[in-house]
């Protein structure tokens, strides 16, 4: 079972991974895995450099507020510049994670692309992938 | 947190889906939840079993095993699909809506058996499914 869990969230929308976030949290305290909290952000910041420094404290503070101090969290921040996909896969692979749990964006908003967003994961994603909904 | 969990099974193969059982059987344990192991055949005979009838007495006797050695609750369920190449997809969605499963874990493919009976798509069952997937590499 995993070792090291990618949780990719949206920070404008939280409520909306509610179950992907309970899974991995419930995953990650069940096996002892290290959870690897990642915003895949839109890149507001005209210089990306600085990409990781505007969203960090937002996301360390989330991760403070929401796990308690019996799993061991990580924040990451990767600018989405239009391939969160990508970006999910790149991120998995760079931290290690040997699963990633996914929530499915507000299903009755916009139905297709994000299941097809979780989906691509699932599909290009070298290590295991959960789709939680 | 999951109540009744399937698991796709290709009885020719178990040896290649070690991996995506033992998550199943693991989730089952640790949620208390109902497996069911879930085998897809054909009218025609198979290197499993010549009949939809020994296939799914094969598939029972695999739950009942299964079941005994991991402690937990599991069953079996096999479709008939006229046609695997084109329907089994779906056929393990109407499958999965029957059982009332919320969980499906699956391997992400098999690989190197391209005429093989599961060459069932993970990717097109995370995304069209209405529950969660868990697609094991």
């Amino acid at each position: 079972m995993p070792q090291k869990i990618l949780l990719p969230i949206d920070l404008t929308s939280p409520e909306a991974w509610r179950h992907a976030i309970d899974a991995a949290e419930d995953l990650a305290r069940r096996y002892g895995a290290t959870l690897a909290v990642l915003w895949v952000a839109p890149p507001a910041a005209a210089d990306p450099a600085t990409l990781p420094e505007t969203y960090l404290p937002a996301l360390h503070d989330f991760v403070a507020g929401r796990f308690a101090d019996d799993i061991t969290v990580e924040a990451h921040v990767r600018a989405d510049w239009g391939d969160p996909v990508r970006e999910i896969c790149h991120a998995a692979a760079e931290v290690g994670a040997d699963l990633i749990v996914m929530g499915t964006h507000m299903p009755q908003a916009d139905e297709s692309l994000d299941h097809s967003n979780a989906a691509q994961v699932a599909l290009q994603a070298g290590c295991s992938v959960w789709v939680v909904r | 947190m999951y109540k009744v969990i399937a698991v796709p099974v290709d009885l020719a193969h178990v040896d290649r889906l070690t991996k995506a059982l033992e998550t199943a059987a693991d989730l089952a344990k640790a949620y208390g939840a109902t497996l069911y192991y879930v085998g897809a055949t054909t009218e025609t005979p198979s290197s499993v079993a010549h009949t939809p009838k020994e296939f799914k007495g094969k598939l029972e006797q695999f739950a009942a095993e299964r079941g005994t050695a991991l402690g937990i609750d599991a069953r079996a369920r096999s479709l008939v699909s006229l046609d695997p190449a084109v329907d089994l997809d779906r056929d393990l969605l109407k499958t999965f809506k029957e059982i009332d499963a919320d969980l499906v874990v699956m391997a992400s493919h098999i690989p190197g058996i391209k005429e093989h009976l599961i060459s069932s798509n993970a990717g097109w069952i995370a995304s069209h499914a209405k529950i969660s997937v868990f697609v094991v590499r």
